[in-house]
């Protein structure tokens, strides 16, 4: 019991909270199509991380626990497509680079 | 709380029922039946599965009552209103599946017909359940089904670098913006404690509460929803996929998956910020939020970035899209009316949209057909060589622009005349200007098709059922534009 | 009582016209000359048969009562068992002595430019479909006393226009077709805007209750405005102003006035010559039309108002017009501008406000219609023979072309306003209207300029072409053929009837005039 006083909801928003904005970071910066990515996945898990916490401990019932399965699931089925278009791209261009990838402009 | 009471319930979901059985049929033949039976088979099923799932649709269409058994109550919603959206997609998808059996595009990536139209059916499904969604969850998961399958159907010529970079930005856009979508709902989830979209009102409401952080949710939320009707700033992605995609996947991001995301957006704003509605209409909302002004900017961004980047493209196909972020523009300035008659509006306007957009973009799907491009100058002489093809997409695009006597004119004019009633009169101004501005890039094909000779003097001719689609999409148009009454009144009667 | 329907008659006779030159082959383009002319012929056939019935004494313009040929049926009616408004749209056409004129001249015009179509080699099967169309656009927008309707018909003759100058204009006609379309729809949103802003404001009563209406003279009637609607008088914050402005706007852009009128003499130098004859012919006077119809008769009071501002642009219209016209190197580019400033008399005319000035605008609309018409038929004869329109190029051509110089001289003196001919009747009109009416008396002054720099640029023209030395460059010219004649002899008659005996227009329009004058003068002053 102890240890569940110490951490409390703060602390899993705070890690959310980073996670998040790691992800959003990654996003917006990185160049490699699969880094993106891991940013989208990061910020998926940080959406996640809020789930479970927001209903653990506001006793909220069992919504937040499906939420987060759901998640996890269409992040996997994300995952493989996200590979399969980045595979496909590499086929096409022989590079992973976003800004390399531009075919289509104005 | 009997299991009969469970399917009594869930076979309110009729559409969403056919289209699930549909999605399987058509797996199981891809896979049993031999190459070329299936090649045959599939399309069709698809379009028959589709057609019925509409009919079957319309048989209960009047069922208002609410889905409220142990295992629904709260996630889906059926009503009229919906089942105007669902009728809408439905129609569009069946001229999806239409337009794939004559795209050669298509036709090109037989080998994969299987997946390709099952991803369709999936697709279907997931916008679909978007417009009947009243749970986050729900929301999520289906925004998700369309996503991943319109990611794939993107770049469904897979060989083509222009459609699998279009496919990768796609998912790019998508994934960030769902990604962000979902992080608002968790925290909402956390302040309202329900994943209810409706629960959301009484948190909202509660002046008490009101803080920051609403906003941060707010725009959150928005951000998935924008990136779904693609309205600016949230629409980057919409040129490269729209140019990359095979034509017809193009024609089914503009049209039906907008609606799709539409209804979700009414949804959010009724549900969570509408406090009641007035005697004459006028819709009552959670003043602090505001979604007046936050619709304005929105509408007034969209309708002049749209019209005036696509003034300059080269290709048609991006053309469109940019015209399409135009027309979810004309469409959020409706919504800044907040009322019912624009809401009225914006049901019109998607049921003209539909017809004229789709019109045109069979007619560019005929041209890529025949030119094997779909740059501006593969129109040359177009009206002349082919004077059917000619004379419906003009008719198309004037009625985009919203010229009379053509369906488009009376979209607007209900826009305008709900603007008018709202005596919102800069935005009203506003929103005729972009159309004069629209005017000259719609005018630009038509001028590549009837005033530019091409060089060459190749002939090309359509066959019998490929004018067909053309008359079906063009003399509705026209009819509209000149007696509109019943559809009009049939829409009307979607809203209680 | 069921009447012949000769209004729907006039103007879906192009239409049915129209469908008929669509399911002929391509080959037999002889048959759709005759059947554009045969449509034509018969709606000057109708519009005479209708003068003969029309009831001088009947004013219209804001009594719906005393309109004629009325065909009124609902078109749209949307009640829907809503909360919403109800929609309520007419079909409904009618005659006054303010359109009478218009149609007339619109079925004469049309006939001679249907004649003039007769050399149009390419591709004409599109020609006279769209010839057709627009056709039914504009014989429609004179008849439609729905404003819904007549915005229909407004907006009707865009795109054919833009394909009969973007396709069988001259070397620029891309760029003058677009240039067309973009200015009129331009004006035409802000007439749309005003069009809702006054169907919101008016009511009519159907089957007991009151509806809002479209209805152009219940519109006229003040007393149809509902409390509180955004341009009701009744309003202290309504936006009356604000949509005379905008409806302005969108009429003086077809008139065209300064400073929107550039899009004109683009269209003109590169339209082919029937268009031409159209554009100048009708195209111009729907603006005019359309401010005395809807502007005038539904906004009286603010028409008191800004009437000072109305001359001021009618007289910059007549002197800038005919500055510009005497800078011309090209004998179209010239004719273009001097409608410019035949217009501006039309804006001076409208400007005095009462019965002689009204007229005289309404009178000058109708003979710079037909003046015009010919000048650009004459411009199209040379155009025809030599290929070129240079002012400079030519010389002589009186002795060579002896016919054809004398219809000359008569459309340059009629345009001028020499008495005797049209054209002097409907400009002294003006100015005696105008003269009459105190405020605008120093406007009316610096505008009888415009006749002395007309005749100027008018004199000028003729003696650089058809007077002095002979240029042997044009010596194979032959004269006027009998199709030309065909045109010509009618237009200089017309000039020659109306020059003589006014009264047949003036009293046509005369009862509905005194009642648009009283309407203006019994509104409250703002």
């Amino acid at each position: 019991m102890e240890v569940q006083s110490s951490i409390g909801l703060s602390h899993f928003l705070f890690i959310s909270v980073t996670l998040f904005s790691l992800g959003l970071f990654a996003v917006v910066t990185r160049k490699n199509a699969v880094m993106i990515l891991m940013g989208v996945e990061l910020i998926l898990n940080a959406s996640m991380i809020n789930f479970v916490a927001f209903s653990r401990f506001g006793n909220l019932g069992v919504n937040g626990h499906i939420m987060t399965l759901f998640v996890i699931v269409v992040a996997a089925a994300e995952a493989a497509i996200a590979l399969a278009i980045v595979l496909n791209i590499y086929k096409n261009f022989t590079t992973v680079n976003v800004d390399e990838i531009n075919s289509l402009k104005d | 709380m009997s299991l009969q009471y469970f399917f009594d319930n869930i076979a309110m979901l009729r559409s969403e029922l056919v289209i699930a059985v549909v999605f399987t049929a058509v797996v199981f033949v891809d896979l049993l039946a031999s190459k070329k039976t299936a090649l045959k088979l599939v399309p069709v099923i698809s379009l028959v599965g589709i057609i019925a799932a509409a009919i079957y649709l319309l048989t209960g269409f009047y069922q208002t009552a609410g889905l409220d058994s142990v295992g629904l109550k709260d996630y889906l919603t059926v009503e009229p209103l919906t089942n105007y959206f669902k009728l809408l997609i439905l129609f569009g998808s069946t001229f999806i599946v239409v337009f794939s059996m004559y795209s050669d595009e298509i036709q090109a990536i037989s080998e994969r017909h299987g997946e390709y139209y099952s991803l369709l059916l999936a697709t279907l499904f997931g916008m679909l359940l978007m417009v009947s969604a009243n749970d986050y969850i729900v929301l999520y998961i289906s925004i998700e089904l369309v996503s991943l399958t319109s990611y794939v159907l993107a770049g469904s010529m897979k060989t083509d670098p222009k459609s699998s970079e279009a496919s990768l930005k796609y998912l790019l856009y998508g994934a960030s913006a769902s990604g962000i979508m979902l992080f608002g709902i968790s925290i909402l989830y956390g302040l309202v404690g329900s994943t209810s979209i409706s629960d959301s009102y009484t948190y909202f409401s509660d002046i008490t509460k009101f803080s920051i952080t609403n906003f941060v949710v707010m725009f959150f939320i928005l951000v998935g929803i924008g990136y779904k009707i693609s309205s600016v700033p949230f629409h980057f992605w919409t040129p490269d996929v729209y140019e990359g995609s095979p034509t017809v996947i193009t024609a089914m991001l503009s049209v039906t998956s907008k609606a799709a995301g539409f209804m979700v957006l009414i949804r959010f704003i009724v549900e969570v910020f509408r406090v009641d509605v007035t005697s004459n209409g006028f819709w009552t909302m959670l003043e602090q939020y505001r979604w007046e002004q936050i619709f304005t900017v929105l509408a007034i961004a969209s309708m002049s970035i749209g019209n005036f980047a696509a003034l300059r493209q080269k290709s048609v196909k991006r053309m469109l899209a940019y015209s399409s972020i135009a027309h979810i523009g004309y469409m959020l300035s409706a919504m800044a009316v907040l009322s019912d008659s624009g809401l009225l509006s914006i049901l019109y306007y998607f049921f003209f949209y539909y017809l004229m957009n789709l019109g045109a973009f069979v007619a560019v799907v005929y041209v890529v057909n025949k030119t094997g491009s779909d740059s501006i100058e593969s129109f040359n002489g177009i009206g002349y060589k082919m004077p059917l093809l000619g004379v419906a997409l003009t008719i198309f695009l004037v009625s985009l622009t919203g010229l009379p006597p053509t369906a488009g004119f009376i979209g607007k004019f209900y826009i305008v005349m709900a603007m008018l009633e709202a005596k919102m009169i800069p935005l009203t101004i506003v929103f005729l200007l972009n159309s004069v501005v629209a005017l000259y890039y719609y005018i630009r094909v038509v001028r590549h098709m009837f005033l530019m000779r091409s060089d060459d003097s190749k002939k090309y001719t359509l066959t019998v059922p490929e004018n067909g689609i053309l008359l079906l999409f063009s003399v509705p148009v026209v009819i509209f534009g000149i007696y509109f009454t019943p559809i009009v009144e049939f829409i009307k009667s979607t809203l209680k | 009582m069921q009447q012949f329907p000769f209004l729907t008659l006039i103007t879906f006779l192009p239409i049915l016209g129209m469908i008929a030159v669509l399911a002929l082959p391509n080959t037999s383009e002889k048959l759709m000359k005759y059947i554009t002319i045969g449509v034509s012929a018969g709606q000057v056939v109708l519009a005479g048969i209708m003068w003969s019935l029309f009831n001088f004494s009947l004013p219209g313009i804001s009594n719906e009562s005393s309109l004629q040929f009325v065909e009124k049926f609902t078109w749209i009616n949307i009640q829907g068992g809503s909360w919403i408004g109800t929609i309520k749209i007419d079909y409904f056409l009618g005659l006054d002595g303010l359109s009478m004129p218009m149609v007339i001249l619109s079925a004469i015009v049309t006939l001679i430019a249907g004649i003039s179509s007769w050399n149009i080699d390419k591709s004409v099967k599109g020609y006279f479909a769209l010839f057709l169309l627009l056709n039914t656009g504009m014989m429609g927008v004179f008849v439609a006393l729905d404003f819904f309707l007549f915005y229909i018909f407004w907006e009707l003759m865009l795109l054919p226009m833009y394909f009969l100058i973007g396709i069988w204009g001259g070397k620029n006609r891309e760029y003058a077709a677009i240039k067309f379309f973009l200015y009129t729809l331009f004006g035409s949103v802000f007439i749309l805007l005003s069009m809702i802003a006054l169907y919101l404001s008016t009511q009519e009563m159907y089957n007991g209750t009151k509806v809002f209406t479209f209805n152009l003279i219940a519109m006229a009637n003040s007393a149809n405005f509902t409390q509180d609607g955004i341009l009701s008088m009744t309003n202290p914050s309504n936006l009356r102003l604000f949509a005379f402005i905008l409806l302005f706007i969108g009429f003086a852009i077809k008139i065209p006035m300064f400073p929107f009128h550039t899009w004109l003499p683009d269209a003109h130098v590169e339209a082919p010559t029937p268009i031409s004859v159209i554009l100048a012919g009708v195209l111009l006077k729907l603006g005019g039309y359309g401010i005395l119809r809807i502007n005038y008769a539904i906004f009286p009071d603010i028409t008191k108002t800004v009437f000072w501002w109305i001359a001021l642009f009618g007289m910059i219209n007549i002197i800038y017009g005919a500055y510009a016209a005497m800078a011309q190197k090209d004998f179209k580019k010239l004719i273009a501008y001097s409608s410019i400033s035949h217009m501006g008399y039309v804006l001076l005319g409208m400007a005095a406000l009462n019965t002689i000035g009204i007229s005289g605008a309404i009178l000058q609309m109708f003979n710079h219609g037909t003046i015009t018409a010919m000048l650009f038929l004459i411009v199209g004869v040379i155009y025809d023979r030599a290929h070129t329109r240079g002012l400079d190029e030519f010389g002589g051509l009186a002795t060579k072309m002896p016919i054809y110089t004398g219809f000359v001289t008569v459309a340059f003196f009629a345009a001028i306003g020499l008495p005797g001919l049209s054209g002097f009747i409907s400009e002294s009109f003006v100015f005696l209207g105008a003269f009459s009416q105190d405020s605008i008396r120093i406007i009316t002054v610096i505008s009888t300029l415009g006749i002395l720099l007309g005749a100027g640029y008018m004199l000028w023209t003729m003696q650089r072409i058809y007077l002095g030395p002979f240029n042997e460059r044009w010596s194979e010219f032959k004269d006027l053929d009998a199709r030309e004649l065909l045109m010509l002899i009618p237009l200089t008659a017309i000039i020659f009837i109306l020059g003589v005996n006014p009264s047949l227009l003036l009293n046509m329009m005369n009862t509905s005039v005194n009642a648009m004058v009283d309407l203006i003068n019994h509104s409250p002053m703002k």
